[in-house]
């Protein structure tokens, strides 16, 4: 849990929460669009970047998801739902990160193994998220929950479950090379 | 035009102080969230729309109303589908898309009358720590760099026959890969130079930052805040019972 709190007090750290959270807004924004429910969910390629970023980049990547998915809100979709938004994107970040932390004991090398487990994280952080949205959004009384809940779960656990492996095998040694790859906060 | 929806006036919207206009937006939230009442959220409608017209703020009325109306209809159609309660569907799903309209419209009208220095200053003054403001607001001015960035990769891949809007869905899926790695290692990159750029400012996280003396709270804020407040009471009353409604 400190591990959370202790990225605010280091500027490299602060820094990647901000360009998670601009990479997030920055690759929903342009596809905000192709609407699923309109005003409620789309289609988001954008949904790899929390899994993505959370396995590369820890805790910094989960607050900049929530940060990024709550600036996304900003273009016009700002209501009390934005809350639960933060809290399920940064849940979804942050468990995809646990889960591969406690699966994947040294390098990325993206093999057969590491391609099931970076599915099972993105299904299980799913998990979470849709969980988190779904009921925030039934309490609001803005849509059902099993509909969002079904549309939150699929959408993220197929975009970063097929995209995933595929940007983490491209940009793993070139991230790492930048030395930006989260060491527990050492 | 900006990506965002804030634009510069006089308006006594545009003149409320950050916090005032924060805890307005807040307790407007709450009310409308409390609220189940078609005729209470009728009424929030309309006074939400006069308040567009009080900002000069009509124009971000006109470039999301047709989205914000469509997501009305769904809205009453996924509830008319799934309801289940003691009240007749209709009557629900009206009260519903109603409600999450008139949400809609109360962020718009804040995003409308709200710059972002104006929101980043509202936090640091409402107590958020300092790093979490800064980082807000650095995420906003980057955002604005990547949305152009984004559509810049997006128009030079349609160029080279890499259209995403076109196809099966795993064609389009695998056709998101070329879009995002520019994005992503463009980002990236920024990170590693920001970090160096920062540090040789002198920004480091445990600064401390002094705007109290920009801002100050006057009549037409506590005003603001007051009305805010008698809203959310109103609606707290109309909720339990004790004022009724005619159904």
């Amino acid at each position: 849990m400190r591990e959370l709190f202790a990225v605010w007090t280091r500027t490299r750290q602060i820094v990647l929460i901000a360009v998670t959270a601009a990479i997030f807004a920055g690759t929903l924004i342009p596809f905000k669009p192709i609407q699923i429910v309109p005003g409620l969910t789309e289609l988001r390629p954008a949904s790899v970047i929390p899994v993505l970023f959370g396995i590369l980049f820890g805790p910094a990547a989960a607050w900049g998801s929530a940060i990024g998915n709550l600036i996304a809100d900003f273009f016009g979709m700002l209501t009390p739902a934005s809350a639960f938004g933060f809290v399920g994107n940064f849940l979804y970040s942050y468990v995809a990160f646990r889960v591969w932390r406690v699966l994947v004991r040294g390098e990325i090398t993206m093999n057969a193994r590491q391609i099931g487990i970076f599915a099972l994280c993105a299904v299980l952080a799913s998990l979470v998220c849709a969980l988190v949205v779904g009921l925030g959004v039934q309490l609001l009384g803005m849509a059902p929950f099993h509909v969002l809940f079904f549309i939150v779960f699929i959408n993220n656990s197929v975009m970063a479950g097929v995209l995933g492996p595929i940007l983490m095998k491209l940009l793993y040694r070139r991230i790492d090379a930048m030395g930006l790859v989260y060491d527990g906060g050492r | 035009m900006s990506v965002f929806f804030y634009t510069r006036g006089a308006s006594p919207l545009h003149r409320l102080d950050p916090r005032a206009k924060i805890t307005l937006l807040a307790t407007v939230f709450a009310a409308l969230s409390i609220a189940g009442h078609p005729v209470v959220m009728t009424a929030a409608l309309i006074v939400l729309i006069a308040l567009f017209a009080l900002a000069r703020s009509m124009a971000s009325l006109r470039r999301m109303g047709p989205l914000f109306a469509l997501i009305g209809a769904v809205t009453f159609g996924l509830w008319m589908l799934f309801y289940d309660g003691p009240l007749p569907p209709a009557h629900y799903a009206g009260a519903m898309s109603l409600r999450f309209m008139a949400l809609l419209l109360a962020g718009l009208l804040f995003l409308s009358v709200t710059s972002l220095e104006e929101f980043t200053a509202g936090l640091i003054m409402m107590g958020l720590p300092y790093p979490v403001a800064f980082t807000v607001s650095l995420s906003f001015r980057l955002v604005i760099v990547f949305v152009a960035t984004g559509h810049t990769i997006v128009e030079a891949q349609k160029v080279r026959g890499n259209d995403v809007t076109r196809g099966s869905v795993p064609a389009r899926i695998r056709g998101y890969v070329p879009l995002l790695i520019p994005l992503i290692l463009n980002g990236i990159k920024k990170a590693d130079t920001l970090t160096l750029a920062l540090e040789s400012k002198g920004f480091s996280p445990g600064n401390r930052i002094r705007i109290g003396d920009r801002y100050r709270l006057r009549g037409a804020d506590v005003i603001a805040i007051g009305a805010g407040v008698l809203v959310l009471a109103a609606v707290l009353l109309v909720r339990f019972g004790v004022i009724a409604l005619p159904v």
